[in-house]
């Protein structure tokens, strides 16, 4: 049932006609990652709906998501190498959510 | 392991339950831009929940300038059916001490406040339920 529901939602998202910035870093993480070879360990940024740049530290993050203009609401940071899919799902005995 | 005697560096009074109190952690969470959560975060403290610490909806908005790629966001196990969520990298300070942290909130859903054991196990946390206190500790 749940799966269901899941399903339901993702293809209403999928159908959404605009573009939104979220979307937008997703998509450049997925063009880019490819090459972000030889980045291990770095911090791979991806705001505005693309790739910023790869940094050593949260701090040379956090001073180049202050640099960019507009402010993004939105970014997709990734430590490369290190950040990973999950291998399976997690527990949360007892969870319960308000929809 | 037994007779081992902790130092409580800091403590924080359980919240009121529907029949027990349960115990909290204060925790302060900033974004990946260096900005500070505006509201103090006292979580229900959940060892049942496997991950670092999960948010609503509403307050995990302030922490999406550290997402991680869709394909890094986590499934959980619940007695419901499983909850996707999306997940993003903050900066918790607890107690004193800087750790780099994953907060969470429901794909689909509202989401809730508390804190789990991914964060729980980095810290030396009491439960002293008689005094109704939890305490970061000194082992």
């Amino acid at each position: 049932m749940s799966e269901a529901f899941e399903e339901a939602v993702e293809l209403w998202l999928s159908c959404r006609p605009l573009f939104s910035e979220e979307d937008a870093n997703h998509a450049a993480y997925l063009r880019e990652k490819g090459r972000l070879k030889g980045l291990e360990g770095k911090y791979a940024v991806f705001a505005h709906g693309r790739f910023v740049g790869a940094f050593e530290s949260l701090e040379a993050v956090a001073k180049a998501l202050r640099a960019l203009s507009p402010r993004p609401r939105h970014v997709v940071v990734v430590k490369v190498g290190v950040d990973r899919p999950p291998r399976g799902e997690l527990e949360w005995w007892g969870g319960s959510l308000r929809l | 392991m037994v007779g081992r005697v902790f130092k409580a560096v800091s403590c924080y009074g359980y919240e009121r339950g529907a029949l027990h109190d349960y115990p909290v952690l204060r925790v302060k969470l900033l974004n990946l831009m260096g900005e500070e959560f505006p509201e103090e975060l006292r979580l229900p403290v959940d060892t049942g929940f496997e991950g670092s610490i999960m948010l609503d909806r509403e307050a995990y908005e302030f922490f999406a300038v550290g997402e991680l790629p869709r394909e890094m966001w986590r499934v959980y196990r619940t007695l419901v059916g499983r909850v996707p969520m999306r997940t993003a990298r903050a900066i918790a300070v607890v107690g004193g001490r800087k750790l780099e942290v994953f907060v969470e909130t429901p794909a689909y859903g509202v989401g809730k406040r508390l804190v789990g054991r991914e964060l729980l196990n980095e810290l030396v946390l009491v439960l002293d339920g008689p005094r109704r206190q939890a305490c970061l500790a000194e082992a």
